[in-house]
C-alpha cells in the first residue's frame, strides 16, 4: 500500500512539473503583456505586473484592429461553407451504398494532409489572373478548398458511429436521405458539427502561409500581423505579447470552453473514430 | 444504406469533391511546371520544357541540401522527442487519479490550439540573447556566458525545434492517452493480472504492443510536420542566420515570391510533396484499412 502511494506521488510531481514547463511561456506572455516598458526594462520577467497597464493593449489593439475583423469575416465564412459542404459529403461516404466510398474516402484522407505547398504557387497564379489576391472572395476560396477533406472526415467518423435505427425509422416513414439528412441526422449531429466547425475555424484563424502569400493590405489576416509586430516592435516585449495574447483570444477561449468538442475533433481528423 | 441516385451524388458529393478534385489538380499542375522554364511574366505560349534542369540545378545547389539536411534534423530532433515525451505524459496520466487527469490535460494540450505565429513571436523573445527570458533565467543561476541562441547557425535550429516541442506534444499525448484508454487494452491487461504477469511484464507485453497503431498515427503525422514545417522557422530565423536554419518550404517560398523563380520553385514543392507522400501514402493506406475493417 505504502509503495503504491509513493509511486502516486512520484507520477504525480513529474506531471505537475511537466505541467508547470508547459504553462511557463503562456504566464510569462500574459504576465509581460500587462507590464509597463519600465517594468519590462528591469527582466524580472516571472514577477507579477504592479498593475494591469492597458496602454499595451490599446497600442496592439489599434494595430490589429483590421486583421481581426477580416479575419473574423474570412476564418467564419469559410468555416460556414467548410461545413456545410464537408458534412454533407461525410454523410454520403458514411450512409450510402456506393461501391467507391472507400476509395473517396481514401482521396480524402490523402488531401487532408496534402502540404500547402503542393498547390501555392498556381493557386497564387489563377487567383492573380482572377484578380482574387488580397480580396475576401480569394482567400475564403482557398480555405475552403483546403479544408473541406477535414470538415469531411470529422462528420464522416461521426457519422459512422450513429446508431442506424434513426435512419431506417426515417426510411421506413418514406423519408429521403436528403430530408433525413437535413431533418433528422444534423440534428443529431451538433457534437460533430461543433467539433468540425471548432477544427476548422481554429486551423484557418491560425494559418500562416497562404495568409502571407494571399493576403496583404486590402485584406489582413491575423497570423501575418502578430509576426509583422515583431519587426515594428523590436525589443518592445510588453506590446508583442499584448499582439500575441489578443490575436490568440479566439482559439485559447474556444479550447477552453470547447475543449471536449476540439480534443474529439483532433482525433477523428486522424481517423480512429 | 441509402441508394445512389445521381441527384444524391450532385447534391452530397459535387461541392466538396469539386473542390478536393482542384487540389489534386493543382498539385499536378505544380509538379509539372516544375519541368518547365515557367516563371512571372513568361507568358504560356513561351513556356519551354527543361527535362530535368530545375531538379538538376537544385542538386548543384548547396544551399538546396542544407535544406535537406536541416529538414532531416527535423525529423530526428523533433519526432523523437515529441513522441516519447507525449508517450510518457499519457503513461503517467493514465495511472494518476482521474481529477488530477482532467486539469493537466488540458494544460498539455493547449499550445496546440495556438498559432505559430504566436509561438514564433513568443519563443522568439524568450530566445533573444540579450534581454530574452532563458538566458535571464540562466544568468540569475550563475551562468554568466551569453548564449546567441537564435543567432549561432550552429545551433539556432534548437530554439525553433523546441517551440515545435512544445507545440505538438499535448496532440501526441492524447493520441497515445485513447490508445491507452481503449477498452480491449484494458481488458488484455485484466486477463494478464489474472495470469499473475508483473507490472514491468504488462507494460512490454500488452501495452505497447497494444499501443502500435497510435504510436504509427504519431510518428507519421509529426514526421509529414517536419517534412512541411515552414510558419515557425519563418518567423524566428527567416531560416537565418545565413540559410542554417533554412528548411524546403521556406526556400520554396523565396525561390517563387522573392525571386519570382516558379519553376524551380514548383521542383521544390514536388520535393516536399513526393517525401510526404513516402510517408502519407502507405499511412492512409493502413489507416483507411484498419476503418473499413471495423465499420
Amino acid at each position: 500500500m505504502v509503495r503504491i502511494r509513493l509511486g502516486n506521488v512520484i507520477t504525480a510531481s513529474i506531471l505537475i512539473l511537466a505541467a508547470i514547463f508547459f504553462l511557463a511561456p503562456l504566464y510569462i506572455m500574459v504576465v509581460t503583456s500587462f507590464k509597463t516598458p519600465y517594468e519590462v526594462s528591469r527582466m524580472e520577467y516571472l514577477s507579477l505586473p504592479r498593475a494591469l497597464y492597458l496602454l499595451n493593449y490599446f497600442k496592439a489593439f489599434s494595430r490589429m484592429s483590421k486583421a481581426l475583423l477580416d479575419t473574423l469575416l474570412v476564418t467564419s465564412t469559410s468555416t460556414a461553407i467548410c461545413v456545410l459542404i464537408g458534412t454533407a459529403a461525410g454523410y454520403f461516404l458514411a450512409s450510402f451504398d456506393f461501391k467507391y466510398s472507400i476509395h473517396l474516402c481514401f482521396i480524402t484522407m490523402l488531401a487532408s494532409f496534402l502540404p500547402y505547398q503542393a498547390i501555392l504557387i498556381p493557386l497564387t497564379v489563377i487567383e492573380s489572373f482572377l484578380r482574387l489576391t488580397d480580396t475576401y472572395v480569394g482567400l475564403i476560396f482557398a480555405y475552403v478548398m483546403l479544408n473541406v477533406p477535414l470538415a469531411t472526415l470529422i462528420p464522416m467518423a461521426f457519422f459512422l458511429a450513429l446508431p442506424r435505427e434513426l435512419e431506417e425509422a426515417a426510411l421506413i416513414d418514406g423519408c429521403g436521405p436528403i430530408y433525413t439528412f437535413s431533418k433528422v441526422v444534423l440534428p443529431a449531429s451538433k457534437p460533430a458539427l461543433a467539433s468540425t466547425a471548432i477544427l476548422v475555424f481554429t486551423s484557418i484563424w491560425n494559418e500562416f502561409l497562404i495568409a502571407l502569400t494571399l493576403g496583404g493590405t486590402r485584406v489582413k489576416m491575423v497570423a501575418p500581423v502578430i509576426a509583422e509586430l515583431k519587426g515594428c516592435y523590436a525589443a518592445l516585449w510588453n506590446l508583442q505579447m499584448a499582439g500575441a495574447v489578443i490575436g490568440s483570444l479566439p482559439p485559447l477561449l474556444f479550447f477552453i470552453v470547447a475543449g471536449k468538442y476540439f480534443v474529439r475533433g483532433l482525433l477523428a481528423g486522424t481517423i480512429r473514430g | 444504406m441509402w441508394k445512389v441516385e445521381l441527384k444524391y451524388i450532385l447534391f452530397f458529393l459535387l461541392p466538396a469533391f469539386s473542390l478536393i478534385s482542384l487540389l489534386y489538380a493543382l498539385t499536378v499542375w505544380t509538379f509539372l511546371m516544375s519541368f518547365t522554364n515557367w516563371s512571372f511574366g513568361v507568358r504560356f505560349s513561351n513556356l519551354k520544357l527543361v527535362g530535368f534542369a530545375n531538379y538538376a540545378e537544385l542538386a548543384s545547389n548547396p544551399r538546396f541540401w542544407v535544406n535537406l539536411r536541416n529538414n532531416i534534423a527535423w525529423l530526428i530532433l523533433f519526432v523523437v522527442p515529441t513522441t516519447v515525451l507525449g508517450l510518457i505524459l499519457a503513461y503517467l496520466l493514465e495511472s494518476s487519479p482521474l481529477r488530477l487527469e482532467r486539469i493537466l490535460r488540458p494544460i498539455f494540450l493547449y499550445p496546440a490550439a495556438l498559432s505559430f505565429a504566436v509561438s514564433g513571436v513568443l519563443w522568439s523573445w524568450i530566445y533573444d540573447p540579450w534581454e530574452g527570458v532563458f538566458n535571464d533565467i540562466l544568468f540569475k543561476m550563475g551562468f554568466k556566458e551569453v548564449i546567441p541562441w537564435l543567432d549561432d547557425p550552429k545551433i539556432a535550429i534548437f530554439p525553433i525545434i523546441t517551440a515545435a516541442i512544445w507545440q505538438y506534444c499535448g496532440f501526441a499525448t492524447i493520441i497515445f492517452l485513447a490508445a491507452l484508454r481503449s477498452g480491449v487494452l484494458k481488458d488484455a491487461i485484466e486477463a494478464a493480472k489474472v495470469d499473475g504477469a508483473g507490472s514491468a511484464r504488462i507494460l512490454i507485453d500488452v501495452i505497447l504492443p497494444n499501443l502500435r497503431h497510435a504510436l504509427l498515427v504519431v510518428v507519421s503525422l509529426l514526421t509529414i510536420f517536419s517534412l512541411k514545417v515552414f510558419d515557425l522557422v519563418w518567423i524566428m530565423t527567416r531560416g537565418g542566420p545565413g540559410y542554417a536554419t533554412e528548411v524546403l518550404a521556406v526556400y520554396m517560398y523565396i525561390l517563387a515570391f522573392q525571386q519570382d523563380l516558379l519553376a524551380p520553385s514548383a521542383a521544390v514543392a514536388t520535393i516536399i510533396v513526393a517525401l510526404t507522400s513516402a510517408v502519407l501514402l502507405p499511412y492512409t493506406y493502413y489507416a483507411i484499412r484498419r476503418w473499413s475493417k471495423r465499420g
